[in-house]
C-alpha cells in the first residue's frame, strides 16, 4: 500500500518463551493505517491481539516475551530502535493504551484521579495545580464527578474505572489510541455510552485508533478498515466495506456465520467448528486447514501467501470465497 | 480512623486476661512447688505448710487467679521469688532494652532487607539475583545465636574491636543487633522479592509504563506500596521472632532485657516471674500487631476503608 501510513507495522513476530514450552503469539503481522483513521483487530481469545497492542508500546513482560523480529513505524519512526528515553517520550503522550481489564489495570493504592494527573504532569510542564485540575477535566469528560478525585479504585464500580482507564488513556491528546477491548468488561448499556463517547472525541481530536474486540458489531459502528486475526496471524485484511460485504476467508466467513443475521432470512448460527489451534505448535501452511471446511492436501504443505483480491483486500488463503453478504 | 484504634486498644484487654488466664494455669498445673524452692530441701513439712499458707498457695485455684488478676490490674506483677524484689520494677528495668534491641533489628532488617529483595526482583534471574538471594539463603539458615557467637569470637575475642557483652555505649550494642537483624532482614528480602515479582506483571505496573513512566518511578511509585502489604503483614510475626530470638542473644551478650530474665527465672523455677514475663511479652506482641494493622490501613485503602465509617463512602457510591 502506500507510504502515507501514519502507523505501520512489519512482519512483527513474538513469542512467549518459558522453560516449559514455547507459544507462537505473533506471526509475520504487517499492517498500517493512515492518520485519523480507526482500524479494527478482530479474533477470538488467545489470537495474539493484545500481544500485538504491546508490542507498539514496547511494554510487554520480558522475560517471556521475545521480539523475534519486525518494525513498527510511527510516522516513519522506528519505534524498535528507540532508547528507552525516547520511548518514554512517546509512550502516554503519542501513543497511548487503553487496558483490557479495568479491574486490575488501575493502581489500588493510589487515588483515582493521582492517576490521571501523572501522565499530565510527566509529559507536561504543568504544576502540581494545574495538573489536577486537568485531572479533573478528564474526569468530568469521561462522566465522573470530579469530587471523586481523592477516592481509590476500590471505590469505583467497573465501567467507572473503565471510564478512568479511558481518561487517563486521552488524557494528553495521543496520536494513536490503542484500545485493547474497551467495552468488553461492561454491560451493555454502559458499552454504547463509552463507544460513544469514543467516537466522539475521536472525531473531535482527529486520533488514529486500533480498536480490539471481538464483537463484529462494535467494528460496524467504529472502524473504518478491519484486521482478521487468527493464531497470531492475520488472515484477511481490508476496508470495513471488503471485510463485511466480501468476507473472503474461510474463517472470517466462519465469523459471520457466527453472528446471527437479522437483516437476511439466514436465522440459523452455523458457529466454527472445532478449537482454536494451539499457539505452542508451529505449523507449517495454513493454521485454519484443521477447522476448514474447504481445506485440501495444498493448505498445509507451504505458508500461504497474502493475495491481493481487489485493492487493498489482503487474504491468507488458497481458495478465498466469493460470496457477497 | 481514632475510633478503630480505641477499640483495638479496648480490645487488647480481654486478650490479656486470657493470656494471664492461660499461663496461669499452666504454671498451676507445673509439678514443682515454689515454697519448697524457697525453703530448700532440708525444710520440714510443718515449714512448707506455714510458708504456703502465707504465700496463698493453699487457697483454691479460682480464688488464686482472681487475686493474680486483682494484683495486675493494679499493675502489681508480684514479688519474685528468688530475688524477692517487686517484678514490675525489674521489668521495667528490662523492657527498654529488649525493645531497643528488637525494634532497631527490626528496622535496620527493613532496610537492607527491602532494597536487597526488590534490586532481586528487578533484575530477576541475573547475576546480582542470584547473589541477593545467595545472601538472604545464609541469613534464613543461620542460627542468630551462632551468627552471635562467631562474632564475638571474631570482632571482641580476636580483633578486640568490641565489647563481648554487658551494656554501655553504642559499641555494645553493635554485635547484639546485627545478631538480631540477621534473620528478619533475609526474611524481609526472600518477601520482598517474591511479592515484588507477583507485584511486576500486574497490569497497574504495565499501565504505568505505557504512561512512559521511567522504570525507577514504576517500581519506588507503583509497584513497591503494593509489595510492600505482604511484607508489612509479615512484620508483627517479625517482632515475635525477635523477642523470642532475643531470649538467646540477650543471654549471649549479657543484655539485661526481658528475655534474659525469662531464661534465668526459668532457670532458677522462679515461677511467678516467669508469668510476668510472659504476660509481658505477650502484651508487646498484641501491641505490634495493632502497630502492623495500622500499617497496613496507611499503605492500603481497602483496609482503611474497613476501620472508618462505612455510611458515608456507600452513600457516595453512584
Ligand atoms: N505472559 C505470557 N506468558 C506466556 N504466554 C502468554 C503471555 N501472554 C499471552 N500469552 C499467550 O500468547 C497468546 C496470545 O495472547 P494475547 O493476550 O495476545 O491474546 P488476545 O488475542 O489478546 O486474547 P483475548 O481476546 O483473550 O484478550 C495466547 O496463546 C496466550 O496464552
Ligand atoms: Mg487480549
Amino acid at each position: 500500500m502506500s507510504n502515507e501510513k501514519y502507523l505501520e507495522v512489519k512482519n512483527l513476530t513474538v513469542e512467549y518463551v518459558t522453560s516449559e514450552e514455547t507459544v507462537y503469539a505473533v506471526n509475520d503481522v504487517s499492517f498500517g493505517i493512515e492518520k485519523g483513521k480507526t482500524l479494527g483487530l478482530v479474533g477470538e481469545t488467545g489470537a495474539g491481539k493484545t500481544t500485538i497492542a504491546r508490542s507498539i508500546l514496547r511494554i510487554l513482560p520480558v522475560p517471556p516475551a521475545v521480539v523475534k523480529g519486525g518494525e513498527i513505524l510511527l510516522n516513519g519512526k522506528n519505534l524498535m530502535e528507540l532508547p528507552e528515553s525516547e520511548m518514554c517520550k512517546v509512550r502516554g503522550r503519542d501513543v497511548t493504551m487503553i487496558f483490557q481489564d479495568p479491574m486490575t489495570a488501575l493502581n489500588p493504592t493510589m487515588r483515582v484521579g493521582d492517576q490521571i494527573a501523572e501522565v499530565i504532569l510527566h509529559h507536561e510542564n504543568l504544576s502540581k495545580k494545574e495538573g489536577r485540575k486537568r485531572a479533573e477535566e478528564m474526569l468530568e469528560m469521561v462522566g465522573i464527578p470530579a469530587e471523586r478525585y481523592e477516592e481509590y479504585p476500590h471505590q469505583f464500580s467497573g465501567g467507572m474505572k473503565q471510564r478512568v482507564v479511558i481518561a487517563i488513556a486521552l488524557a494528553c491528546n495521543p496520536d494513536l489510541l490503542l484500545a485493547d477491548e474497551p467495552t468488553t468488561a461492561l454491560d451493555v448499556t454502559i458499552q454504547a455510552q463509552v463507544l460513544e463517547m469514543m467516537r466522539d472525541l475521536h472525531a473531535r481530536k482527529n486520533m488514529t485508533m486500533i480498536l480490539i474486540t471481538h464483537d463484529l458489531g462494535v467494528v460496524a459502528e467504529m472502524c473504518d478498515d478491519v484486521a482478521i486475526v487468527y493464531g497470531g496471524e492475520i488472515v484477511e485484511m481490508g476496508t470495513l466495506r471488503d471485510i463485511f460485504k466480501h468476507p473472503s476467508h474461510p474463517y472470517t466467513v466462519g465469523l459471520f456465520g457466527a453472528l446471527p443475521d437479522l437483516e437476511s432470512d439466514r436465522h440459523r448460527l452455523t458457529p466454527i467448528e472445532g478449537l482454536p489451534i494451539d499457539p505452542t505448535l508451529q505449523i507449517t501452511g495454513c493454521k485454519f486447514k484443521p477447522r476448514c471446511p474447504y481445506a485440501t492436501e495444498e493448505c498445509g504443505k507451504a505458508a500461504v501467501q497474502a493475495q491481493e483480491l481487489t485493492p487493498g483486500h489482503f487474504c491468507k488463503c488458497l481458495y478465498p470465497r466469493k460470496e457477497v453478504r | 480512623m481514632l475510633r478503630y484504634i480505641l477499640k483495638r486498644l479496648l480490645l487488647i484487654i480481654p486478650i490479656i486476661v486470657g493470656s494471664i488466664i492461660l499461663v496461669f494455669t499452666i504454671m498451676y498445673f507445673c509439678p514443682g512447688d515454689p515454697a519448697t524452692m524457697i525453703l530448700g530441701a532440708e525444710a520440714t513439712e510443718e515449714q512448707i505448710y506455714e510458708l504456703r499458707e502465707k504465700m496463698g498457695l493453699n487457697d483454691p485455684y479460682i480464688v488464686r487467679l482472681g487475686r493474680t488478676l486483682w494484683s495486675y490490674a493494679r499493675l502489681d506483677l508480684g514479688t519474685s521469688y528468688v530475688t524477692g524484689r517487686p517484678l514490675t520494677e525489674e521489668l521495667a528495668l528490662r523492657i527498654p532494652n529488649t525493645l531497643r534491641l528488637s525494634l532497631i533489628g527490626i528496622v535496620i532488617g527493613l532496610l537492607i532487607g527491602i532494597p536487597l529483595g526488590v534490586t532481586s526482583a528487578v533484575h530477576h534471574d541475573e547475576p546480582i539475583d542470584y547473589i541477593g538471594m545467595l545472601i538472604a539463603l545464609v541469613g534464613i539458615s543461620m542460627p542468630g545465636f551462632w551468627f552471635a557467637m562467631l562474632m564475638v569470637t571474631l570482632f571482641a575475642v580476636k580483633l578486640r574491636w568490641l565489647p563481648p557483652f554487658g551494656v554501655g555505649g553504642i559499641r555494645y550494642w553493635i554485635l547484639p543487633i546485627l545478631s538480631s537483624c540477621l534473620g528478619g532482614f533475609a526474611g524481609n528480602a526472600r518477601q520482598a522479592r517474591s511479592s515484588m515479582l507477583d507485584v511486576l506483571t500486574s497490569d497497574y505496573v504495565v499501565m504505568a509504563r505505557a504512561k512512559g513512566l521511567p522504570e525507577k518511578e514504576v517500581i519506588w511509585k507503583h509497584a513497591l506500596p503494593n509489595a510492600m502489604l505482604p511484607i508489612v503483614m509479615m512484620i508483627g510475626g517479625a517482632m515475635a521472632m525477635s523477642i523470642g530470638g532475643g531470649m538467646i542473644i540477650e543471654t549471649v551478650f549479657a543484655i539485661p532485657g526481658v528475655g534474659f530474665f525469662l531464661a534465668d527465672s526459668i532457670s532458677n523455677r522462679d515461677y511467678i516471674a516467669i508469668q510476668s514475663c510472659v504476660v509481658v511479652i505477650g502484651m508487646v506482641f498484641t501491641l505490634m500487631m495493632l502497630v502492623t494493622d495500622l500499617m497496613m490501613a496507611a499503605i492500603d485503602p481497602r483496609i482503611k476503608d474497613q476501620f472508618s465509617s462505612r455510611k458515608r463512602k456507600k452513600a457516595k457510591k453512584v
